[in-house]
């Protein structure tokens, strides 16, 4: 069966669009001709969980037709300038007085369009259909192409060995490209994504996004993205997803093995499980910290896999940030204090004097907790489910302010970027005021207050900013790299 | 913070345009009018402060009777990033009991104040209270 004109190994064989239009009508033609019809049959799948889009194929004698469209309501009226199919899909979606596209538009759901377009494509093809009409396919651009019914065989086959549960997501990418007459624009390269859950042998679980090509070869290999910690020294706190050298996905046995191909899905799975294997110790330590610590900025700061830090309450207006190695989680943690001079002070000198008597078979929180010479304190909400009844006792802890006080967020962006400045990291001096600002949020205010002085530093590059609290008038100091004028 | 004596809301298609409808202050020739006031929020608020005006007609030294642009120092440059809407409209409502006649953007109630005839000040007030100060939620 013909794969599509995106294959590469096709292209020989198959030239043009126009060539396979012509001989896909031709076939139709000569079909036709012998019997009064062609076996037709139209098989379709829900492609969105919620039912608002469907693909499948249109089986017509010894051709399969692609088929991929979106509805109006889940289920309903199908939406004729969402379809996309491929050449052959095309052609016949231009013969108009065999399929009325008309009536299809008017079928009110997906079942009675499916029985409509069966019905159409049942009946003889009028004679007045020489092959050569078609040949007028210059004017005619690619089209999308959806991938073939062995394609989604396949993909049940090795879903089901890995089990559904693991599968929680598939979406079709939507198609690209124009939209206006359904059957035009290249979406060459449209593809399943699939979110797998794998989990490692903690039993927590990973996600990995799996971008799944239309048409799989031994020489294609899915894309695979999971939430990693990063490595390198330098990288802070949120790396996003992290990609997998596909090199690794290559089996062993693969350069041989014939053209039915497959998604490899159980080797993606294993390869994660064997790169995860490394970060179990350090999973393990985060595990603790966000069970035992109050991690600042909620729910979604916890847990978070791919990040190597958790901000900490220490106590009323102090905090810190604990940077702990993905290799090495046991050893010595970076901590670096958030707080007025006269609380982290003491704190620092603690640390620096009891870095010798870390135990590196404890828990770096463990570890910390004996040197500061406190238990740290508990999450102010249990840690299911946030709000309503969460207690927070009468003392400082009900009355701490996690966010920065000019934007009222956490954590600024979409947590993806590596700056340290997107959680709030200044505190106010004034110990009546100790609001915590972002360093971005309190930049911008003071560069807009006319009497803000500025010092620059002599060999480092950086610049400190002297103004007033917003919240309490009292000067405020802030280090920034650079000042721009603008 | 309940507030019975204000109304702040957004409007539905534009989460930077807000309206209010305050409640004249007790003691003064605008109770028991209700005032509205439009607060355009910028993009670089809360660095910037919100531009708010009266919608509806007041009589008052630093309220402009026209376009209803109001002097008021937090909102210009003694604003910061501290005030919230609320606590600026509450900003607004202070300044109805405690008008200011030496910056005045409505002259004659700035010289009223200024030449001390208090009960003038008053009487006019009070007329454009009754005139126009029941302005109600629209929605």
């Amino acid at each position: 069966m013909a794969a599509g004109p995106t294959d590469g190994e096709m292209r020989e064989e198959v030239t043009t669009v126009e060539d396979e239009e012509a001989e896909f009508l031709a076939y139709l033609a000569a079909a036709t001709s012998k019997t009064s019809s062609i076996d037709v049959s139209v098989f379709l799948l829900p492609a969105r969980s919620d039912f608002m889009a469907f693909q499948g194929y249109i089986s017509l004698g010894m051709y399969q037709l692609p088929l991929y469209f979106s509805c109006e309501t889940p289920g309903g009226r199908v939406r004729m300038s969402s379809i996309r199919g491929d050449c052959r899909l095309r052609a016949l979606w231009k013969r108009g007085e065999w399929l009325n596209t008309g009536r299809l538009e008017r079928s009110l759901d997906v079942g009675s369009f499916a029985t409509e377009l069966e019905d159409m494509l049942s009946s003889p093809l009028p004679p007045s259909l020489p092959p050569s009409a078609f040949k007028e396919g210059k004017t005619l651009r690619r089209t999308g192409v959806t991938a073939p019914p062995a394609v989604y065989r396949q993909l049940l086959t090795e879903l089901q060995a890995l089990g559904w549960a693991n599968a929680r997501d598939l979406s079709p990418r939507p198609p690209q490209g124009g939209a206006e007459d359904g059957l035009q624009g290249g979406a060459e390269d449209e593809l399943l994504t699939l979110t797998l859950a794998v989990q490692d042998s903690a039993g927590r679980e990973h996600e990995v996004l799996v971008e799944l090509p239309s048409h799989p070869s031994p020489s294609v290999w899915p894309r695979c993205q999971a939430r990693l910690p990063p490595v390198e020294e330098e990288a802070g706190g949120g790396a996003g997803w992290l990609e997998f050298d596909r090199r690794h996905l290559l089996p062993p046995s693969t350069p041989h093995s014939p053209p039915c191909s497959h998604f490899h899905l159980q080797l993606v799975k294993e390869q994660f499980q064997d790169r995860i294997a490394a970060f179990q110790d350090f999973w393990d330590v985060m595990d603790d910290l966000d069970r035992h610590a109050w991690v600042m900025g909620g729910a979604s700061e916890r847990f978070r896999r791919e990040s190597r830090e958790r901000r900490v309450v220490l106590h009323a207006h102090a905090s810190c940030v604990i940077n702990i190695d993905p290799l090495a989680p046991y050893k010595p943690s970076h901590v670096e204090f958030v707080g007025p001079e006269a609380v982290i002070g003491p704190w620092t000198r603690r640390l620096y004097a009891g870095i010798g008597d870390w135990d590196t078979a404890r828990m770096p929180r463990q570890n910390l907790e004996a040197i500061l010479g406190f238990p740290f304190p508990a999450p102010p909400t249990p840690l299911d489910g946030e709000g309503n009844g969460g207690g927070k006792g009468e003392g400082w802890e009900a009355a701490y302010v996690e966010e920065c006080c000019i934007c009222y967020a956490y954590r600024l962006g979409d947590g993806s970027s590596k700056e340290r400045g997107d959680i709030p990291t200044v505190t106010c001096e004034n110990e009546r005021c100790r609001r915590l600002y972002h360093s971005v949020c309190l930049r911008q205010w003071l560069q807009t207050l006319p009497d803000v002085k500025m010092i620059r530093g002599g060999l480092t590059n950086r610049t400190t900013l002297l103004g007033s609290c917003p919240f309490c008038i009292e000067p405020i100091s802030l280090e920034v790299d650079a000042v721009s004028f603008v | 913070m309940a507030d019975t004596d204000m109304e702040l809301w957004p409007q539905e298609d534009n989460i930077r345009l807000w309206h209010a409808i305050i409640q004249g202050p007790g003691e003064t020739p605008f109770e028991g009018g209700t005032f509205e006031l439009r607060i355009e929020v910028g993009t670089d608020y809360p660095i910037r402060p919100p531009v708010i005006r009266f919608v509806t007609h007041i009589f008052h030294p630093n309220i402009h009777f026209e376009t209803g642009e109001i002097c008021l120092d937090i909102l210009k440059k003694e604003w910061s990033p501290a005030w919230s809407l609320q606590t600026a409209c509450r900003a607004v409502v202070a300044l109805l009991a405690a008008p200011d006649a030496e910056s005045p953007l409505n002259c004659d109630a700035g010289n009223m104040l200024r030449g001390g005839d208090v009960r003038a000040y008053n009487a006019m007030a009070r007329l454009y209270t009754v005139e126009y100060g029941s302005a109600t939620r629209r929605g």
